[in-house]
Protein backbone atom coordinates (compact mmCIF):
# COMPACT_ATOMS: atom_id res chain seq x y z
CA UNK A 1 0.00 0.00 0.00
CA UNK A 2 2.77 2.33 0.82
CA UNK A 3 6.31 3.03 -0.65
CA UNK A 4 8.83 2.73 2.58
CA UNK A 5 11.14 6.00 1.17
CA UNK A 6 14.32 3.61 1.06
CA UNK A 7 16.08 4.10 -2.08
CA UNK A 8 17.94 1.64 -3.65
CA UNK A 9 21.63 2.27 -5.02
CA UNK A 10 21.74 4.09 -7.89
CA UNK A 11 23.74 2.39 -10.71
CA UNK A 12 27.46 3.40 -10.64
CA UNK A 13 27.68 6.00 -13.61
CA UNK A 14 24.59 7.80 -12.23
CA UNK A 15 26.47 8.51 -8.97
CA UNK A 16 26.09 12.11 -7.39
CA UNK A 17 29.23 13.68 -5.63
CA UNK A 18 26.82 12.70 -2.85
CA UNK A 19 27.66 8.87 -3.06
CA UNK A 20 30.88 9.42 -3.53
CA UNK A 21 31.02 11.30 -0.32
CA UNK A 22 29.50 8.34 1.26
CA UNK A 23 31.37 5.61 -0.03
CA UNK A 24 34.94 7.78 0.83
CA UNK A 25 32.95 7.92 4.55
CA UNK A 26 31.79 4.04 4.70
CA UNK A 27 35.52 3.51 3.49
CA UNK A 28 37.21 5.23 6.28
CA UNK A 29 38.55 8.39 4.80
CA UNK A 30 38.58 10.76 7.90
CA UNK A 31 38.29 13.80 5.98
CA UNK A 32 34.80 12.29 4.72
CA UNK A 33 33.71 11.18 7.32
CA UNK A 34 34.08 14.55 8.98
CA UNK A 35 32.27 16.22 6.07
CA UNK A 36 29.59 13.60 6.64
CA UNK A 37 28.70 13.67 10.37
CA UNK A 38 28.69 17.21 9.90
CA UNK A 39 26.06 17.13 6.61
CA UNK A 40 24.12 14.85 8.85
CA UNK A 41 24.63 16.72 12.43
CA UNK A 42 21.17 18.53 11.69
CA UNK A 43 19.19 15.98 11.05
CA UNK A 44 20.24 13.75 14.34
CA UNK A 45 19.57 16.56 16.13
CA UNK A 46 16.05 16.84 15.01
CA UNK A 47 15.60 13.01 15.78
CA UNK A 48 16.87 13.39 19.26
CA UNK A 49 14.78 16.82 20.29
CA UNK A 50 11.80 14.83 18.39
CA UNK A 51 12.30 12.04 20.81
CA UNK A 52 13.67 13.67 24.00
CA UNK A 53 11.54 16.87 23.72
CA UNK A 54 12.94 20.38 22.71
CA UNK A 55 14.30 21.20 26.45
CA UNK A 56 15.69 18.01 28.04
CA UNK A 57 19.11 18.36 29.96
CA UNK A 58 20.34 14.94 28.06
CA UNK A 59 20.03 16.50 24.88
CA UNK A 60 22.93 17.77 24.29
CA UNK A 61 24.98 14.20 25.68
CA UNK A 62 22.65 12.57 23.54
CA UNK A 63 23.33 14.25 20.02
CA UNK A 64 26.64 14.20 20.77
CA UNK A 65 26.16 10.40 21.37
CA UNK A 66 24.27 9.48 18.16
CA UNK A 67 27.00 11.44 16.32
CA UNK A 68 29.56 9.03 17.40
CA UNK A 69 27.54 5.94 17.59
CA UNK A 70 26.89 6.86 13.46
CA UNK A 71 30.28 7.47 12.97
CA UNK A 72 31.12 4.12 14.36
CA UNK A 73 28.41 2.26 12.55
CA UNK A 74 29.49 3.89 9.27
CA UNK A 75 31.46 0.84 8.20
CA UNK A 76 28.46 -1.16 8.54
CA UNK A 77 25.84 0.78 6.19
CA UNK A 78 24.59 -1.44 3.34
CA UNK A 79 23.15 1.17 1.34
CA UNK A 80 19.45 -0.38 2.04
CA UNK A 81 18.14 2.51 2.79
CA UNK A 82 19.39 6.32 2.70
CA UNK A 83 22.27 7.56 4.61
CA UNK A 84 20.11 9.88 5.95
CA UNK A 85 17.31 7.55 6.76
CA UNK A 86 20.37 5.53 8.81
CA UNK A 87 21.19 8.64 10.66
CA UNK A 88 17.60 8.47 11.17
CA UNK A 89 17.47 5.52 12.85
CA UNK A 90 20.65 5.11 14.85
CA UNK A 91 19.76 8.63 16.21
CA UNK A 92 15.77 7.32 17.28
CA UNK A 93 17.87 4.31 19.20
CA UNK A 94 20.54 6.43 20.77
CA UNK A 95 17.38 9.07 21.86
CA UNK A 96 14.99 6.32 22.92
CA UNK A 97 18.33 4.51 24.97
CA UNK A 98 18.52 8.00 26.29
CA UNK A 99 15.20 8.32 27.37
CA UNK A 100 14.93 5.25 28.96
CA UNK A 101 18.13 5.56 30.70
CA UNK A 102 17.79 7.55 33.70
CA UNK A 103 14.84 9.60 33.66
CA UNK A 104 12.30 9.76 35.94
CA UNK A 105 8.88 10.22 34.76
CA UNK A 106 8.08 13.24 36.81
CA UNK A 107 11.45 15.21 35.35
CA UNK A 108 10.13 14.18 31.60
CA UNK A 109 6.52 15.72 32.17
CA UNK A 110 8.76 19.02 33.38
CA UNK A 111 10.06 19.60 30.37
CA UNK A 112 6.29 20.51 28.77
CA UNK A 113 4.52 21.96 31.74
CA UNK A 114 1.12 20.29 31.95
CA UNK A 115 0.54 21.88 35.31
CA UNK A 116 1.10 25.61 33.90
CA UNK A 117 -1.07 28.17 32.58
CA UNK A 118 0.28 29.00 29.01
CA UNK A 119 1.92 32.70 29.06
CA UNK A 120 -0.70 34.98 27.33
CA UNK A 121 1.96 35.44 24.61
CA UNK A 122 1.47 31.64 23.58
CA UNK A 123 -1.46 31.41 21.41
CA UNK A 124 -3.87 28.98 21.47
CA UNK A 125 -2.93 26.96 18.52
CA UNK A 126 0.48 26.33 19.49
CA UNK A 127 -0.44 25.81 23.26
CA UNK A 128 -2.42 22.83 21.85
CA UNK A 129 0.36 21.43 20.00
CA UNK A 130 2.40 21.74 22.96
CA UNK A 131 -0.30 19.63 25.16
CA UNK A 132 -0.14 17.19 22.08
CA UNK A 133 3.59 17.07 22.28
CA UNK A 134 2.69 16.46 26.16
CA UNK A 135 0.26 13.76 25.90
CA UNK A 136 2.48 11.91 23.23
CA UNK A 137 5.37 11.86 25.50
CA UNK A 138 3.74 10.96 28.36
CA UNK A 139 2.11 7.93 26.66
CA UNK A 140 5.59 6.84 25.93
CA UNK A 141 6.21 6.83 29.45
CA UNK A 142 3.60 4.63 30.36
CA UNK A 143 4.11 1.97 27.88
CA UNK A 144 6.86 -0.73 28.34
CA UNK A 145 10.11 -0.08 26.11
CA UNK A 146 9.01 -1.92 22.73
CA UNK A 147 5.21 -0.41 22.54
CA UNK A 148 6.88 3.13 23.74
CA UNK A 149 9.66 2.82 20.83
CA UNK A 150 7.24 1.73 18.07
CA UNK A 151 5.00 4.94 19.31
CA UNK A 152 7.72 7.12 18.89
CA UNK A 153 9.05 6.38 15.67
CA UNK A 154 5.64 6.47 14.26
CA UNK A 155 4.13 9.47 16.02
CA UNK A 156 7.77 11.81 15.86
CA UNK A 157 9.58 10.53 13.20
CA UNK A 158 7.19 8.90 11.01
CA UNK A 159 8.53 5.63 10.07
CA UNK A 160 5.98 3.72 8.29
CA UNK A 161 5.54 -0.10 9.99
CA UNK A 162 7.99 -1.52 7.78
CA UNK A 163 10.77 0.53 8.45
CA UNK A 164 9.62 0.89 12.47
CA UNK A 165 9.78 -3.69 11.68
CA UNK A 166 13.21 -3.20 10.10
CA UNK A 167 14.80 -0.30 12.91
CA UNK A 168 13.27 -2.16 16.16
CA UNK A 169 14.57 -5.63 14.36
CA UNK A 170 11.12 -7.15 15.00
CA UNK A 171 8.41 -8.93 12.53
CA UNK A 172 5.82 -6.13 11.35
CA UNK A 173 3.00 -8.30 12.58
CA UNK A 174 5.06 -7.53 16.15
CA UNK A 175 4.92 -4.18 15.43
CA UNK A 176 1.57 -4.10 14.64
CA UNK A 177 1.09 -5.77 17.75
CA UNK A 178 2.94 -3.43 19.24
CA UNK A 179 1.08 0.06 18.09
CA UNK A 180 -2.38 -2.02 18.84
CA UNK A 181 -1.62 -2.33 22.28
CA UNK A 182 -0.22 1.46 22.54
CA UNK A 183 -3.22 2.65 21.43
CA UNK A 184 -5.56 0.59 23.70
CA UNK A 185 -3.77 2.69 26.37
CA UNK A 186 -3.73 5.73 24.53
CA UNK A 187 -7.59 5.47 24.14
CA UNK A 188 -8.33 5.53 27.50
CA UNK A 189 -5.76 8.13 28.39
CA UNK A 190 -7.32 10.36 26.01
CA UNK A 191 -11.07 9.84 27.87
CA UNK A 192 -8.89 11.69 30.75
CA UNK A 193 -7.76 14.34 27.97
CA UNK A 194 -11.06 16.08 27.49
CA UNK A 195 -9.68 19.17 26.08
CA UNK A 196 -7.91 17.13 23.68
CA UNK A 197 -11.00 14.85 23.01
CA UNK A 198 -12.77 18.06 22.52
CA UNK A 199 -10.58 19.70 19.72
CA UNK A 200 -10.68 16.26 18.32
CA UNK A 201 -14.37 16.28 17.56
CA UNK A 202 -14.45 20.05 17.22
CA UNK A 203 -12.10 19.47 14.06
CA UNK A 204 -13.94 16.53 12.44
CA UNK B 1 -11.05 -8.14 19.25
CA UNK B 2 -13.18 -5.24 18.12
CA UNK B 3 -13.55 -3.61 14.81
CA UNK B 4 -12.02 -0.98 16.91
CA UNK B 5 -9.04 -2.63 17.66
CA UNK B 6 -7.62 -3.58 14.19
CA UNK B 7 -6.20 -0.28 13.35
CA UNK B 8 -5.73 0.53 9.97
CA UNK B 9 -1.89 0.69 10.28
CA UNK B 10 -1.45 0.27 6.69
CA UNK B 11 -4.10 3.18 5.63
CA UNK B 12 -1.82 6.08 7.77
CA UNK B 13 1.15 4.45 5.64
CA UNK B 14 -0.57 5.78 2.52
CA UNK B 15 -1.01 8.69 4.75
CA UNK B 16 1.88 9.66 5.46
CA UNK B 17 3.68 9.30 1.83
CA UNK B 18 0.56 11.09 0.26
CA UNK B 19 -0.62 7.49 -1.81
CA UNK B 20 -4.14 7.83 0.19
CA UNK B 21 -7.02 7.30 -2.19
CA UNK B 22 -9.98 9.30 -1.64
CA UNK B 23 -11.86 5.83 -0.81
CA UNK B 24 -8.88 4.92 1.52
CA UNK B 25 -9.65 8.23 3.05
CA UNK B 26 -13.29 7.32 3.50
CA UNK B 27 -12.13 4.43 5.09
CA UNK B 28 -10.19 5.55 7.12
CA UNK B 29 -12.02 8.51 8.80
CA UNK B 30 -15.04 5.90 9.40
CA UNK B 31 -12.60 3.71 11.56
CA UNK B 32 -11.57 7.34 12.91
CA UNK B 33 -15.50 8.42 14.30
CA UNK B 34 -15.03 5.18 16.67
CA UNK B 35 -11.68 5.19 17.38
CA UNK B 36 -10.44 8.32 19.67
CA UNK B 37 -6.12 7.04 19.31
CA UNK B 38 -6.74 7.03 15.55
CA UNK B 39 -8.23 10.03 15.66
CA UNK B 40 -5.73 11.45 17.72
CA UNK B 41 -3.19 10.29 15.15
CA UNK B 42 -4.95 11.93 12.12
CA UNK B 43 -5.03 15.05 13.71
CA UNK B 44 -1.71 14.45 14.71
CA UNK B 45 -0.66 14.01 11.03
CA UNK B 46 -2.58 16.62 9.46
CA UNK B 47 -1.40 19.40 12.51
CA UNK B 48 2.61 18.69 11.43
CA UNK B 49 3.75 19.05 14.65
CA UNK B 50 6.68 17.73 13.80
CA UNK B 51 8.63 18.93 10.92
CA UNK B 52 10.26 16.37 8.46
CA UNK B 53 13.19 18.60 7.93
CA UNK B 54 15.40 19.96 10.12
CA UNK B 55 15.17 23.72 11.66
CA UNK B 56 17.14 25.98 12.29
CA UNK B 57 17.43 25.24 15.48
CA UNK B 58 17.80 21.45 14.82
CA UNK B 59 21.06 22.97 12.83
CA UNK B 60 22.33 24.67 15.82
CA UNK B 61 22.03 21.60 17.60
CA UNK B 62 23.71 19.65 15.43
CA UNK B 63 26.67 22.08 14.90
CA UNK B 64 27.36 22.05 18.91
CA UNK B 65 27.24 18.32 18.60
CA UNK B 66 29.78 18.23 15.83
CA UNK B 67 32.02 20.12 17.70
CA UNK B 68 31.93 18.93 20.80
CA UNK B 69 32.43 15.69 19.05
CA UNK B 70 35.43 16.68 17.11
CA UNK B 71 36.97 18.36 20.41
CA UNK B 72 36.08 14.87 22.24
CA UNK B 73 38.10 12.95 19.79
CA UNK B 74 40.88 16.38 19.56
CA UNK B 75 42.17 15.15 16.10
CA UNK B 76 39.33 15.05 13.94
CA UNK B 77 41.59 12.91 10.88
CA UNK B 78 41.65 10.28 13.18
CA UNK B 79 37.71 10.06 14.19
CA UNK B 80 37.12 6.39 13.89
CA UNK B 81 40.51 5.54 15.47
CA UNK B 82 40.01 7.66 19.02
CA UNK B 83 37.73 6.99 21.73
CA UNK B 84 36.33 9.93 24.13
CA UNK B 85 36.97 9.43 27.63
CA UNK B 86 33.16 9.23 28.04
CA UNK B 87 33.26 5.55 26.89
CA UNK B 88 36.21 4.62 29.12
CA UNK B 89 34.73 1.52 31.33
CA UNK B 90 34.39 2.44 34.78
CA UNK B 91 37.12 0.37 36.53
CA UNK B 92 39.65 2.63 33.99
CA UNK B 93 37.80 6.21 35.12
CA UNK B 94 37.77 4.86 38.91
CA UNK B 95 42.05 4.27 38.49
CA UNK B 96 42.11 7.19 36.18
CA UNK B 97 40.73 9.71 39.35
CA UNK B 98 42.35 7.44 42.31
CA UNK B 99 45.82 8.37 40.35
CA UNK B 100 44.59 12.05 39.65
CA UNK B 101 44.35 12.49 43.48
CA UNK B 102 47.01 10.68 44.43
CA UNK B 103 49.34 12.87 42.41
CA UNK B 104 47.86 16.05 43.55
CA UNK B 105 48.15 15.05 46.97
CA UNK B 106 51.34 14.18 46.12
CA UNK B 107 52.13 17.43 44.20
CA UNK B 108 50.61 19.36 47.32
CA UNK B 109 52.44 17.72 50.20
CA UNK B 110 55.71 18.18 47.93
CA UNK B 111 55.29 21.83 47.73
CA UNK B 112 54.20 22.36 51.19
CA UNK B 113 57.40 20.23 52.70
CA UNK B 114 59.29 22.45 50.66
CA UNK B 115 57.95 25.32 51.28
CA UNK B 116 57.52 24.91 54.66
CA UNK B 117 54.10 27.29 54.28
CA UNK B 118 52.31 27.36 57.71
CA UNK B 119 48.60 27.45 56.25
CA UNK B 120 48.66 24.56 53.98
CA UNK B 121 44.26 24.10 53.39
CA UNK B 122 44.17 28.24 52.14
CA UNK B 123 46.29 27.26 49.79
CA UNK B 124 45.34 23.96 49.01
CA UNK B 125 41.87 25.14 48.36
CA UNK B 126 42.80 27.98 45.94
CA UNK B 127 44.50 25.70 43.69
CA UNK B 128 41.82 22.86 43.39
CA UNK B 129 39.44 25.96 42.84
CA UNK B 130 41.19 27.44 39.60
CA UNK B 131 41.94 23.91 38.59
CA UNK B 132 38.11 23.08 38.51
CA UNK B 133 37.01 26.10 37.08
CA UNK B 134 39.73 26.44 34.61
CA UNK B 135 39.74 30.13 33.83
CA UNK B 136 42.49 32.03 33.89
CA UNK B 137 43.63 33.37 37.23
CA UNK B 138 42.46 37.72 37.58
CA UNK B 139 45.33 39.23 37.47
CA UNK B 140 47.42 41.03 40.02
CA UNK B 141 50.48 40.64 42.00
CA UNK B 142 51.25 37.59 43.96
CA UNK B 143 53.98 36.66 45.99
CA UNK B 144 53.02 32.80 45.98
CA UNK B 145 54.09 31.08 42.89
CA UNK B 146 51.59 29.93 40.41
CA UNK B 147 49.98 26.62 41.58
CA UNK B 148 51.27 23.78 39.32
CA UNK B 149 48.05 22.52 38.07
CA UNK B 150 47.80 26.13 36.08
CA UNK B 151 50.98 26.17 34.73
CA UNK B 152 50.22 25.93 30.76
CA UNK B 153 51.15 22.89 29.28
CA UNK B 154 52.70 22.56 25.91
CA UNK B 155 50.95 20.05 24.77
CA UNK B 156 50.68 19.95 20.67
CA UNK B 157 47.47 18.52 21.95
CA UNK B 158 45.71 20.54 24.53
CA UNK B 159 46.76 23.72 22.80
CA UNK B 160 43.80 23.72 20.04
CA UNK B 161 41.20 22.22 22.32
CA UNK B 162 41.68 25.55 24.85
CA UNK B 163 41.39 27.61 21.84
CA UNK B 164 38.69 26.28 20.23
CA UNK B 165 36.36 26.39 23.18
CA UNK B 166 34.58 29.25 24.25
CA UNK B 167 35.27 30.50 27.98
CA UNK B 168 32.50 29.79 30.50
CA UNK B 169 31.90 34.12 30.60
CA UNK B 170 32.10 33.82 26.75
CA UNK B 171 29.14 31.76 26.97
CA UNK B 172 27.76 33.54 29.66
CA UNK B 173 27.62 36.54 28.04
CA UNK B 174 26.57 35.03 24.31
CA UNK B 175 23.37 33.81 26.23
CA UNK B 176 22.80 37.32 27.69
CA UNK B 177 22.76 38.73 24.47
CA UNK B 178 20.59 36.69 22.77
CA UNK B 179 18.07 36.57 25.57
CA UNK B 180 17.90 40.62 25.23
CA UNK B 181 17.41 39.67 21.74
CA UNK B 182 14.07 37.63 22.63
CA UNK B 183 15.74 34.67 20.99
CA UNK B 184 15.10 32.32 23.78
CA UNK B 185 15.70 29.04 22.64
CA UNK B 186 19.03 30.47 21.71
CA UNK B 187 19.87 31.78 25.35
CA UNK B 188 18.71 28.45 26.76
CA UNK B 189 20.64 26.74 25.09
CA UNK B 190 23.90 28.24 25.34
CA UNK B 191 22.88 28.78 29.29
CA UNK B 192 22.99 25.18 29.06
CA UNK B 193 26.18 24.77 27.74
CA UNK B 194 28.02 26.83 30.06
CA UNK B 195 26.18 24.70 33.25
CA UNK B 196 27.31 21.55 31.19
CA UNK B 197 30.66 22.39 29.60
CA UNK B 198 31.66 23.93 32.70
CA UNK B 199 29.76 23.02 35.98
CA UNK B 200 31.97 24.39 39.01
CA UNK B 201 32.01 27.82 37.23
CA UNK B 202 30.63 30.80 38.87
CA UNK B 203 29.13 31.71 35.33
CA UNK B 204 27.66 28.43 35.78
CA UNK B 205 25.72 29.10 38.53
CA UNK B 206 24.82 32.36 37.09
CA UNK B 207 23.91 30.62 33.86
CA UNK B 208 21.53 28.14 36.46
CA UNK B 209 19.31 31.01 37.89
CA UNK B 210 19.61 32.83 34.65
CA UNK B 211 17.77 29.49 32.79
CA UNK B 212 15.60 28.97 35.59
CA UNK B 213 14.09 32.63 35.32
CA UNK B 214 13.99 32.39 31.98
CA UNK B 215 12.09 29.05 32.14
CA UNK B 216 10.08 30.63 34.90
CA UNK B 217 8.77 33.31 32.64
CA UNK B 218 8.24 30.51 29.51
CA UNK B 219 5.78 28.75 32.22
CA UNK B 220 8.06 25.91 32.94
CA UNK B 221 8.11 26.26 36.44
CA UNK B 222 9.09 22.71 37.12
CA UNK B 223 12.42 22.79 35.09
CA UNK B 224 13.02 26.07 36.75
CA UNK B 225 12.50 24.73 40.43
CA UNK B 226 15.24 22.04 39.46
CA UNK B 227 17.39 24.65 38.08
CA UNK B 228 16.78 27.20 41.52
CA UNK B 229 17.34 24.01 43.70
CA UNK B 230 20.67 23.10 42.12
CA UNK B 231 22.15 26.60 42.49
CA UNK B 232 20.97 26.59 46.05
CA UNK B 233 22.39 23.26 47.00
CA UNK B 234 25.70 24.74 45.38
CA UNK B 235 25.32 28.12 46.67
CA UNK B 236 22.79 28.68 49.88
CA UNK B 237 24.25 32.08 50.55
CA UNK B 238 25.97 33.20 46.98
CA UNK B 239 24.73 35.88 45.58
CA UNK B 240 21.93 34.80 43.53
CA UNK B 241 20.79 33.43 47.03
CA UNK B 242 17.71 36.09 47.36
CA UNK B 243 16.28 35.54 43.96
CA UNK B 244 16.79 31.75 43.30
CA UNK B 245 14.92 31.59 46.86
CA UNK B 246 12.07 34.02 46.05
CA UNK B 247 11.71 32.57 42.34
CA UNK B 248 11.71 28.92 43.55
CA UNK B 249 9.15 29.66 45.89
CA UNK B 250 7.27 31.22 43.05
CA UNK B 251 7.68 28.28 40.72
CA UNK B 252 6.04 26.19 43.82
CA UNK B 253 3.34 28.10 43.67
CA UNK B 254 2.77 27.55 40.04
CA UNK B 255 3.14 24.17 40.64
CA UNK B 256 0.38 24.18 43.14
CA UNK B 257 2.60 23.21 46.21
CA UNK B 258 0.88 26.50 48.04
CA UNK B 259 2.20 24.86 51.61
CA UNK B 260 5.79 24.31 50.21
CA UNK B 261 5.77 27.45 48.54
CA UNK B 262 4.85 29.50 51.86
CA UNK B 263 7.91 27.90 53.59
CA UNK B 264 10.09 28.74 51.05
CA UNK B 265 8.94 32.11 51.36
CA UNK B 266 9.28 32.26 55.14
CA UNK B 267 13.17 31.24 54.06
CA UNK B 268 13.49 33.95 52.05
CA UNK B 269 12.56 36.57 54.57
CA UNK B 270 14.23 34.41 57.65
CA UNK B 271 17.69 34.55 55.75
CA UNK B 272 17.60 38.02 53.98
CA UNK B 273 15.43 39.96 56.21
CA UNK B 274 16.67 43.19 53.82
CA UNK B 275 16.48 41.63 50.54
CA UNK B 276 14.71 43.68 47.72
CA UNK B 277 12.30 40.59 47.44
CA UNK B 278 11.31 40.80 50.66
CA UNK B 279 8.35 42.69 50.59
CA UNK B 280 6.71 40.90 47.63
CA UNK B 281 7.26 37.49 50.04
CA UNK B 282 5.71 39.12 52.69
CA UNK B 283 2.58 40.76 50.47
CA UNK B 284 2.40 37.03 49.03
CA UNK B 285 2.82 35.52 52.40
CA UNK B 286 -0.32 37.84 53.67
CA UNK B 287 -2.32 37.41 49.95
CA UNK B 288 -3.01 33.91 49.99
CA UNK B 289 -0.09 33.54 47.37
CA UNK B 290 -2.00 34.67 44.43
CA UNK B 291 -0.17 35.30 41.24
Amino acid sequence: VHSSGLSQLPPRDERSPRDALVDAAVAGDPAAICALLRELAPEVARVARAVLGPHDMALDDTIQDALLSLMNALPSFRRDCSIRRYANRIAARTALLARSRSRAVSEREARFSLDDRPPPYIGDRHYLELRRKAFVHRIFDTLPEPQAAAIALRFLLGYSLEEISQAVDAPINTVRSRIRLAKEVMRAHLENEPELLDSLLGRR
Amino acid sequence: MTPVDLHPEDLFDALRVGSLSTVERGRLEAHCESCSACRFELQWLDSNIYAAEPTQEDREYGETAFDRVLRATRRAPDLPDTQTPKYWPLRWRVGGLALGTSLVLALFFGRELWSGSAHPVERDERAVSRAVVSEPAPPGPSRDPPAIDTVPVPSPLARPRVANRPSANALLAAARRAQIEDDSSRARRLYRSVIHEYPAAAAADAARVALGRLDYELADARSALLLFEDYLHRNRDGALAEEALYYRARSLERLGRKHEAQTALRTLLQSFPGSVYAAQARARLTDGHRE
